[in-house]
């Protein structure tokens, strides 16, 4: 193999990787960010790792399958501990996330630490930074090489997808006027759950590709990008889920490539460089957003202003 | 020697955390109250960027091949300061919510900390062994400068927190009459930049992650068990320093065990103590509030 399919076989895959996690954490952050509660995404990133540590402990082996059904339990743990506190206690949703991520987050890595203790490639910083650059494929377009985080990535868009357009007007209902959808026969307490459980399916998906500080740069910052610009619900996702495959995409090229092809003999962290990418991309919109930026948001009130004194 | 059974080194190591631990859930309780507690998240990790400028400066200036303990906190202080303020500019666009103003800053900060950790990591000559440990903690490698430092930032810290109890009180619950009356304007970004050294001084002991757990878990477990605001501040701190003692003394006795999560999960069952007996006292007052409604 010459040094140029090395590199497809390295930089495609992962591209496809980055793209796809920013594909369904836009979605679903858009969603989150809509009712508020864009800081459950940290939490959930952060409950994961005893999930992993146990998976691991109790099966004794990497295998995909395993790991996936460990972080999905801490996950729903985790947002159930969440909702026990607020239930049974004065304290607010922020303070119950807080209490929760943190020792969900030391529990994995006093787990990790003891039972594990650096034997595998599973250790806490991995858990953060994530490892986007070890997935490989052998020979990129050949569907049964595919590595499994692309698989799992594109089964899980697929559904996101097509769950989200189906249930885009319940979806609509239930966030901005949940009463009335109560109504209506709709229940909006099951809305709400599916949301945190399409969050809790998209957080396991791209944990082990990005890494859970990552995976809330990703569940944040495109659906902040697209609130600047639109109003609308549609919009507010579309734009969000493809601010997502920008910032993934780019971000990996930022990090990885970039350096390279301008002389540099190392690169970036791919992670970090995607969450600056898109931290960036939103600093741009609040600062330069055709209607609500800050500099250039002033035109159309005036020009309202100007209709009326006429 | 004390305690025979016990090292030095382990005696001064839980010395400086049960300071730290004490001064935090002064700290801690007060921000709470406010309704910060996750600006605290943020600013402990936008602190890693600020280490990472930090180590650079220093490497620049050949101290310590850039393992130079004030002006990394020094850095990691200036960008933890920059994040709040940073957020305190989104949540006044008015555009974007306060959860996703912290969450947003959080992660960019982060980011570019890793991004920066990983040039740091491709530096020749770079003193980077121990930089990791800002991230998780390591208590194992204290000093008796290193607890010094602690003790007196902490004490320092937790102090003026005490003493400005009142401000902070009133601050939190009638922000309105503050604004209107209050002689001491400033007290919430006294209490922000309290905040601040408070992380600094944790980083190197539970780590950037792990620092906010001691400043929210406390807090909240001395609010489950008192309405009264000095006794709630006070609770927390012994339960901080409790929670930090007990941790510090597991990590020692299970030896290669990141001290900050073994505090954090000391911190969390103390907790879920307080959850327990706030369950339990909470349905006594309100069957005889019943019962009085009934009989007025």
């Amino acid at each position: 193999m010459n040094a140029h399919e090395n590199l497809l076989a390295i930089d495609l895959p992962a591209y496809i990787v980055a793209s796809l996690c920013g594909l369904c954490c836009g979605i679903v952050g858009a969603l989150l960010l809509l009712k508020r509660q864009t800081m459950m995404a940290d939490a959930l990133s952060h409950s994961v790792l005893p999930g992993l540590a146990l998976a691991y402990i109790l099966s004794g082996t990497m295998a995909p399958a395993y790991l996936f059904a460990g972080a999905l339990g801490s996950c729903l743990a985790a947002g159930g501990l969440i909702i026990l506190i607020q239930r049974l206690s004065p304290l607010s949703a922020n303070v119950a996330m807080g209490i929760t991520l943190t020792s969900m987050f030391a529990a994995g890595v006093l787990l990790l630490e003891i039972f594990v203790g650096g034997r595998v490639h599973l250790d806490a910083e991995h858990a953060l930074y994530g490892a986007l650059e070890l997935v490989y494929w052998p020979d990129p377009g050949n569907p049964d090489t595919m590595p499994q985080p692309i698989k799992t990535l594109l089964w899980l868009s697929a559904f996101l997808i097509s769950t989200v357009f189906l249930l885009q007007q319940r979806l609509k209902l239930c966030l901005f006027d949940p009463r009335h959808a109560a109504l209506n026969g709709i229940s909006a307490h099951l809305i709400h759950a599916l949301i945190l459980f399409l969050a809790v399916l998209v957080c396991v998906a791209s944990f082990d590709a990005v890494g859970s500080i990552l995976v809330l740069a990703l569940f944040a910052c495109p659906p902040a990008c697209a609130r600047m610009i639109t109003d609308r619900f549609s919009t507010q996702i579309l734009l969000s889920g493809l601010i997502g495959i920008f910032c993934g995409a780019g971000g990996y090229f930022a990090g990885a490539v970039l350096p390279a092809l301008l002389g540099f003999a190392t690169s970036l962290n791919a992670a970090g460089s995607i969450a600056v990418l898109s931290g960036i991309c939103l600093v741009v919109l609040i600062l330069w957003a055709p209607e609500y930026g800050h500099m250039g948001g002033r035109k159309p009130k005036q020009k309202n202003t100007q209709k009326i004194r006429q | 020697m004390i305690f025979p059974a016990v090292g030095f080194n382990t005696l001064l190591v839980l010395c400086g955390v049960s300071v730290l631990g004490a001064a935090c859930g002064i700290i801690g309780a007060y921000i709470l109250l406010h309704k910060k507690a996750l600006v605290s998240d943020a600013v402990s990790h936008a602190a890693l960027p600020g280490l990472a400028f930090g180590f650079f400066i220093a490497y620049a200036l050949g101290l310590d091949g850039g393992r130079f303990l004030p002006l990394l906190l020094a850095g990691a202080a200036l960008s933890g300061a920059l994040a709040s303020a940073l957020i305190g500019r989104i949540i006044a666009f008015r555009r974007l919510s306060e959860d996703t103003a912290i969450s947003v800053t959080l992660s960019v900060f982060f980011g570019l900390g890793i991004v920066l950790f990983s040039i740091i990591q491709n530096l020749e000559g770079g003193n980077r062994s121990g930089l990791e440990s800002f991230l998780l903690g390591q208590t194992s490698g204290l000093v008796i400068a290193d607890v010094l430092f602690i003790s007196l930032i902490g004490v320092f810290g937790g102090g003026l927190a005490l003493a400005l109890h009142r401000y902070f009180m009133i601050a939190s619950f009638d922000p309105d009459f503050f604004r209107l009356n209050s002689s001491l304007k400033a007290a919430p970004r006294i209490l922000s930049a309290l905040m601040l050294l408070i992380v600094c001084a944790g980083l190197k002991t539970t780590g950037a992650i792990l620092i906010l757990a001691l400043l929210i878990i406390p807090p909240a477990a001395a609010r489950l068990l008192s309405d009264k605001g000095r006794i709630m501040v006070s609770l927390s701190a012994l339960i901080g320093a409790a929670s930090a003692i007990g941790g510090a003394a597991l990590s020692s006795i299970l030896q290669n065990v990141p001290t900050g999560a073994t505090i954090v999960v000391c911190a969390f069952a103390l907790f879920l103590a307080a959850l327990l007996y706030h369950g339990l006292r909470e349905k006594r007052p309100r069957r005889s509030r019943e019962e009085k409604a009934q009989i007025a």
